[in-house]
């Protein structure tokens, strides 16, 4: 069974579109690519596949229809290094290869796999501590299709669990209902004692 | 010398994608979004004196109208350096129109400093408003009234009765066999309007929308479905073959086909 790929931190923003057909909604999207997940070694070429996720989940996707959302989803996405750095003299490569987008089946999320590299070579006699972190962005253009004509707030998305959230009944609905039963039966009491004091 | 690079060869653009987004604008207007990783494998191996160097990238897009006020964002994606101080630099590029093609250029100026030094990689994100052109391949199709009458069709008949098509053309075979030419489509046309012609001859006007530029393109036109005769066939009588439409000539006209019978075997 495939691992569930690593959600990280999305800004998003989504703004009407009127085509091509089917598509009506533009995302930006903005996120850093999780770090290299293989330790380099001294001397040692490395190359890793991250996988991860982003928060953009097509709105109102369906399962079923996955093969027509492939279909009709655009992406075009790049990425680049935003920090690089080593801990002494290094010879070294840090790379960012390829970025590919992964609709994900069960949801719609957007995910994608961006192939990176490292490479680094210390000629200190008395090595051995030497470190290499680099940081990479990514940026990516989405062209969808989303069934509803207003759509989440610049910066914000919908899941499953926050349309739940907003359609139920809230707190204060249940709070206002029960006060105005208490108020409701509180009259009728007193009229019925009203009825019986009368008699 | 430039490093040129075409982003429709994945060993020289990695991941290049690209689309277009229709804003409702009633002009045409379209905002185009291109995206990659350029390989220009820039190098040099001097610490002390800076290497500088134009790329180019061929984007592949042929537009006929790139407004100015284009962003371009670019970033370094792949560097490498051998235990010296170093530097590596990217500019914001720029987006330019090729006027003679009409394809999209992207123009970076970059420098590097530093022994065994690399720029491999650069991605790019471009955001452009660009008008597309009418890129379309016409002309007509004769069709004697005795082998059919055309002028009585409706729309629809009329549009069923030919399968027209603009293809690329792939060199096919193996080494040592025959060698083949297979036509793939990219774009399709239809009949337009039918006129009446001299001798029983009816010319059928067809136009080709979208047709892509710089690709050389072999016009085919086939009648097809019920209400022709058996033994009859279509060939190109005039006009370019192959045709190629650029930014400076979107259009080609006058590619024409007629519809004749087979002669029988004697």
């Amino acid at each position: 069974m495939a691992l569930m790929p690593t959600p990280v931190e999305t800004r998003i923003i989504r703004s009407a579109a009127t085509g091509p057909e089917p598509c009506n909604t533009l995302a930006f999207l903005r996120c850093l690519v999780p770090g290299l997940d293989v330790p380099v070694g001294n001397d040692e070429h490395v190359r890793s596949t991250l996988h991860f996720m982003t928060e953009f989940r097509i709105d109102g996707y369906q399962q079923s229809q996955f093969e027509w959302y492939k279909a009709n989803t655009l992406v075009s996405a790049t990425a680049s290094l935003k920090f690089i750095s080593t801990t002494t003299d290094l010879s070294f490569r840090m790379a960012v290869d390829v970025v590919e987008p992964d609709l994900r089946q069960h949801d719609g999320t957007l995910a994608f796999k961006v192939g990176l590299g490292a490479w680094m070579q210390d000629d200190a006699w008395f090595g051995g501590y030497e470190e290499l972190v680099m940081t990479v962005s990514l940026t990516a253009y989405v062209l969808c299709f989303e069934p509803r004509a207003e759509r989440p707030k610049p910066g914000t998305q919908r899941t499953p669990w926050a349309a739940l959230v907003g359609d139920t009944i809230t707190v204060s609905d249940v709070v206002k209902r029960r006060a105005a039963y208490k108020l409701a039966k509180a009259a009728a009491q007193a009229a019925t004692h009203r009825d019986q004091t009368r008699c | 010398m430039p490093i040129v690079l075409s982003a429709l060869d994945p060993k020289q653009v990695a991941s290049a994608t690209q689309f277009e987004v229709l804003l409702g604008d009633p002009d045409a207007r379209r905002l185009l979004i291109m995206s990659g990783i350029a390989v220009p494998e820039f190098w040099t191996n001097h610490d002390e004196e800076t290497s500088q160097q134009e790329i180019v990238v061929r984007l592949g897009t042929h537009v006929a109208h790139l407004e100015p006020g284009a962003v371009t964002n670019l970033g370094l994606a792949s560097i490498e350096n051998d235990e010296t101080n170093f530097a590596f630099r990217v500019d914001s590029g720029q987006l330019e129109h090729d006027t003679a093609s009409g394809e999209l250029v992207l123009r970076v100026q970059a420098a590097i400093l530093g022994e065994e030094t690399w720029l491999h990689r650069f991605s790019y994100q471009i955001v452009a408003h660009v008008r597309r052109a009418r890129a379309q391949i016409s002309g007509v199709i004769g069709v004697p009234a005795d082998i059919r009458d055309m002028t009585h069709l409706s729309e629809g008949m009329l549009d069923a009765a030919f399968e027209i098509t603009a293809n690329r053309v792939e060199r096919g075979g193996v080494p040592g066999g025959f060698a083949f030419d297979k036509l793939i489509p990219v774009a399709t046309g239809s009949p337009t309007a039918v006129r009446r012609g001299n001798d029983g001859m009816q010319f059928v006007e067809y136009a080709i929308d979208g047709c892509p530029f710089a690709v050389p393109m072999v016009v085919e036109v086939k009648p097809v479905g019920p209400g022709w005769p058996g033994s009859i066939g279509c060939g190109q009588v005039a006009g370019a073959r192959p045709v190629t439409l650029t930014g400076l000539a979107p259009d080609a006209s006058g590619v024409d086909f007629s519809v004749s019978r087979f002669q029988p075997v004697r």
